[in-house]
């Protein structure tokens, strides 16, 4: 296999998939098919009917995906939409990522906002920005540093969770604090702060300032701040 | 539906494995989605498993994961086996290829003894067709020479492999999304074999 092509794009068109070296869309581009490729940047508007497999992509400007896409490295600082599932192996969001499926990889930064309709999994989720998740936020390491606006997930889980309020570094004499909402968390080590749940199971968990818990079932411990509300706390039978 | 359920409290407890552990099996698809099962109890939200099948699931895990990763034991339990990689004598005492066939494939193919799938596949189809006696050792390299030009049209589609024979002269084709293959009068179709099949019987010899 020889070397592959650029596909750059100034200006405005549309082009067949296939496979390039580097895409690169300042203008307005339109990709119609499959697409595989090293790089993908987006500088422009960009709109990609079917799938993408990328090396690496960037979107300063606006990127939607109607297919599927899976990406090594991604960096979003304008907004990316992905129909379909996006399985983004390395990535740090600083604009907005939307997601119509499940989005999954290893690593996750998010400093903006993401909104997925499906599950979220990686092996290290570290949201300081916002998320809205419709079905469940699945890592090993979770950390959630609440600064501003609602974050919500139908459920998460994982192995250390950790959900923290957070000054915010921009405006920080501003009265707003984020908050997180979630049915179920279930980890094995839980710390929460500022988090509205039905339930919360795990084997240690610590309950910080600014919390309502509706049920803690705990296996080895339960730490409680006075600031918090739990309606009822249950200690599991230890083996 | 009136096989029994247990929580994931009770699962964890007797299986002794924690909620982290769970959720990685389930976030590398060890433990398929369908298992989980949500449900509504009088302490809210709880979910349950199917318990026969999520314990022995998880035995097979604790088991086998002494010796294979996370992501080889996946690739196991999922239906896309991209990844999997074993040597060359782990297939014959798996009995997926015969020792001659063996060596038969690594005279024709002078890659190195690791295999990926879609060279366990290659030689677990020269087998199949050899060991019925369908097929003799020229054709074998005939099959082989097939299957490695296409190997990029295998991986994704439900494939056909078809072998036919007229007046001794022997001829092989991979048939894609085809629905039906009608040949000239005269010809013989030594066999055809769905290539997912194939997958699915070295699936099942390698659990």
């Amino acid at each position: 296999m020889g070397k592959s092509e650029n596909l750059i794009i100034n200006g405005s068109g549309s082009y067949p998939g296939g496979r390039y070296d580097k895409i690169s869309i300042r203008g307005e581009g339109t990709i119609v098919n499959d697409v595989e490729c090293s790089i993908f940047n987006v500088y422009g508007t960009s709109e990609s009917v079917e799938n993408v497999t990328a090396g690496s992509v960037k979107i300063i400007g606006e990127a939607e995906f109607q297919g599927n896409i899976e990406v090594k490295e991604t960096l979003v600082m304008g907004t990316m939409k992905v129909d379909g599932k996006a399985y983004l192996k390395k990535v740090k969001i600083l604009g907005l990522l939307e997601v119509g499926e499940k989005l999954s990889g290893d690593e996750a930064t998010i400093k903006g906002s993401i909104v997925v309709n499906g599950d979220v999994e990686y092996e290290r989720f570290d949201s300081s920005g916002d998320f809205e998740i419709k079905g469940l936020l699945t890592a090993d390491t979770i950390m959630v540093g609440l600064r501003f606006g609602q974050s919500s997930a139908e459920e998460i889980g994982g192995g250390k969770i950790t959900v923290k309020r957070k000054k915010n570094s921009l405006f920080p004499f501003g009265k707003e604090v984020g908050f997180l909402t979630a049915k179920v968390i279930e980890g094995d080590d839980v710390y929460l702060e500022n988090t509205k749940a039905d339930i919360v199971r795990g084997n240690m968990v610590k309950i910080g300032p600014g919390c309502q818990i509706g049920l803690v079932e705990y296996t080895n411990e339960l730490a409680h701040d006075p600031s918090s509300t739990i309606k009822q706390s249950q200690k599991n039978k230890g083996e | 539906m009136s096989e029994e359920l247990i929580s994931k409290k009770d699962l964890l407890d007797i299986a002794g494995i924690s909620y982290g552990q769970l959720y990685r099996w389930k976030r590398k698809d060890l433990i398929p989605e369908e298992w989980f099962i949500r449900k509504s109890t009088f302490t809210g939200q709880e979910t349950f498993f199917p318990k026969e099948k999520i314990l022995e699931r998880i035995n097979k895990i604790q088991t086998m994961k002494e010796n294979l990763s996370l992501d080889e034991l996946a690739d196991m339990f999922s239906p896309n086996i991209s990844d999997l990689q074993l040597e060359k004598d782990d297939l014959i005492k798996r009995n997926i290829v015969s020792i001659e066939v063996m060596n038969f494939y690594l005279e024709n193919d002078k890659g190195v003894k690791i295999f990926n799938f879609p060279r366990i596949l290659e030689v677990y189809i020269l087998e199949k067709l050899l060991q019925s006696g369908e097929i003799n050792l020229d054709e074998g390299k005939m099959l082989l020479q097939v299957l490695k030009d296409n190997a990029q049209h295998i991986k994704q589609k439900s494939c056909e492999l078809v072998f036919t024979r007229k007046l001794g002269v022997s001829s092989c084709l991979l048939l894609l999304n085809t629905e039906a293959a009608h040949f000239e009068r005269g010809t013989k179709v030594v066999t055809t074999l769905a290539l997912m099949t194939c997958m699915e019987e070295i699936k099942s010899k390698l659990l």
